[in-house]
């Protein structure tokens, strides 16, 4: 899938007298199998970027396409319905359910428990050494391997693309490097976005665009 | 299974699921309860006062005796009828549980008769026999037996027992069963005792209509200039009853009203903090694309489980406390409750039913607010 941004903007509290740019004239452009990182301090529009890309938040004004498509010509539900079948999505916070074991928590990315999806969850965690882990509670993971198991829940569903918001914020930093590795692992499947102001992590990325208070400063 | 299924989250949150059940499950058991009381109530008044007068009118002297005028306009129909009683309206009481008294008839009419109205009530000889002529032996119905804790050679009556209605001082020589909650006693021997000389009839008649002919006779009945007498049809004492009830059921129905407004309060108030509490769960699954009427639908089964889980305990403990209360209360005065009855299930199940309605308001109100990234990024 092919994600294009052509002139996007986002403006907080726009209807008050002092609004605010989370970012400006953003054109980007994603190609299949690449991995982008996107760069910046905190607060210079990174998540909201993402965000705007991933369909979950409206832009306030551009466009943002996938495969030529008008995201706006889809109804909530169809994008939803994309973020599900296509989109895996990784946050600073792991967000797991806290009722599930860990691999029920990576198999609610497809909602569906068979013993073929339960393999392919097994083998994602097993890539991500904590397939150990898999019968306990979020409750009993550390930070590290809650965050890991987020990551195996975006990977469930063969994503055309991940968006990953600061991914490693939780890990060390070898635990870092280890898991951008299984992300970069997934570079020859699918498109890789990562948000971040790690640039150590990106070292192996096919662009990296730097954000500077809302701004596109410069694109490697 | 689906991993987000209701059966399962409340298998995995067991005691916050036991927790939800809690208020349906007291609802229920209120709303069970009392009408199991009060129905079973019911069913004894309507079982001593309104099933026998199922078969037959009755005329009888409000304080001296029925004038020759009506007692001829009466025998004027007896081709109509299948029989025409000589009888003397007696009562005497259950004592219930609630501390209160329902009447039960005591049929006093002559020998000849008893055997045939028995019959004709559907009421069979449990033990002993009839009353003779002439002698001051009654047949008890076994609820009435039990209730006074009486047997056969036992004796009953305002001479031997305090608060009797039935005067005198009567043998009991028999134990009838069947629907109608009713006794025999002896027309002769009252009459002697009474020193009545005056007609057989003169005290009181149980007309006894010939099949298809019900209406035409109650119609004839109705038409008795009814001063200084008592008349008495099915219609006239169903309506009765009906009038006496509807004090219970004005309050009956405003607890029930209560009780589910309360219910229904309680439950949508834990439902919204429970479900303000996985926020960041919906956030979550709204993020990776679940959409929210996937997430609502979730959340209404999950509701739906909780209130269905909930009416069936509510009701199994109901017929459990109501065996238990027959054990030891009711059954030893001869008036068991009754269990199980659609009418209790119909009012219980408006506990869940309200409760699950007005649990997903605030639900809805909710999901229309959630904003994943909102959840994500924390801001609340």
């Amino acid at each position: 899938m092919q994600i294009t941004g052509r002139q996007i903007n986002l403006i907080y509290d726009i209807n008050k007298e002092d609004c605010t740019y989370a970012f400006r004239n953003i054109d980007i452009c994603l190609s299949s199998r690449e991995l982008v990182g996107i760069m910046g301090p905190s607060g210079c529009g990174k998540s909201s970027l993402l965000y705007v890309l991933s369909g979950m938040r409206k832009p306030t004004s551009g466009t943002v396409y996938y495969d030529d498509v008008d995201i706006e010509s889809y109804s909530i539900n169809e994008k939803a319905r994309i973020r599900k079948l296509k989109f895996g999505l990784i946050f600073q916070k792991h967000f797991l359910i806290e009722y599930l074991s860990v691999l029920e928590n990576v198999m609610i990315a497809v909602d569906l428990n068979t013993e073929e999806y339960k393999d392919k969850a097994m083998d994602i965690l097993e890539n991500l050494k904590i397939s150990h882990l898999a019968k306990r509670k979020p409750e009993q993971l550390s930070g590290g391997q809650k965050q890991r198991t987020a990551i195996a829940r975006a990977l469930m569903n063969n994503p055309e693309v991940i968006f990953a918001d600061e991914p490693t914020a939780s890990l060390d930093h070898n635990s870092a490097l280890e898991v951008i590795g299984v992300l970069e692992q997934l570079k020859d499947r699918s498109t890789i976005i990562i948000a971040t102001h790690d640039a150590t992590i990106l070292r192996n990325a096919d662009r990296r665009i730097e954000l500077w208070d809302g701004c596109a400063i410069s694109k490697v | 299974m689906n991993l987000l299924s209701a059966f399962k989250h409340h298998l995995k949150n067991k005691k916050k699921a036991l927790f939800l059940c809690l208020p349906v499950v007291l609802g229920v058991i209120i709303i069970y309860l009392l009408q199991m009381l009060i129905i079973s109530q019911y069913q004894i008044v309507d079982r001593t006062y309104v099933e026998p007068q199922k078969i037959y009118s009755s005329v009888a002297a409000k304080t001296r005796v029925i004038d020759d005028n009506t007692l001829s306009s009466i025998f004027s129909i007896k081709s109509d009828c299948e029989r025409v009683i000589p009888w003397v309206s007696h009562y005497t009481y259950i004592e219930t549980v609630i501390d209160n008294r329902i009447g039960s008839k005591v049929f006093t009419i002559k020998q000849e008769d008893m055997d045939w109205l028995i019959d004709k009530l559907n009421l069979k000889i449990k033990e002993g026999r009839l009353p003779k002529a002439d002698t001051n032996e009654i047949i008890l119905h076994s609820v009435v037996a039990k209730n006074k804790n009486l047997g056969i050679g036992d004796r009953i009556g305002g001479s031997v027992q305090k608060n009797e209605a039935l005067e005198g001082d009567m043998v009991v020589v028999g134990i009838l069963e069947g629907e109608s909650i009713v006794s025999f006693d002896s027309l002769e021997y009252w009459m002697n005792m009474n020193q009545v000389v005056s007609d057989d009839y003169s005290t009181g008649i149980l007309i006894v209509p010939k099949e298809g002919k019900e209406i035409e006779i109650n119609n004839f009945i109705n038409k008795i200039d009814v001063q200084g007498l008592d008349v008495r049809t099915y219609a006239i004492v169903s309506l009765q009853n009906k009038i006496d009830r509807k004090g219970i059921d004005i309050i009956l129905v405003t607890i029930n009203i209560v009780v589910i407004i309360i219910i229904t309060i309680c439950m949508g108030f834990i439902s919204y903090i429970h479900m303000l509490q996985r926020r960041s769960e919906f956030g979550i699954l709204s993020a990776i694309g679940y959409t929210s009427q996937n997430i609502f639908n979730q959340v209404f089964n999950e509701i739906l489980l909780i209130n269905m889980v909930g009416v069936t305990l509510g009701i199994l403990m109901s017929v459990l406390i109501g065996l238990l209360l027959n054990l030891f209360i009711f059954i030893p005065v001869g008036l068991p409750l009754l269990l199980v009855k659609p009418d209790y299930m119909i009012e219980a199940v408006c506990v869940p039913l309200f409760a699950c309605i007005f649990s997903l308001f605030p639900i809805w109100r909710i999901m229309e607010d959630l904003d994943p990234i909102a959840i994500i990024e924390g801001v609340n």
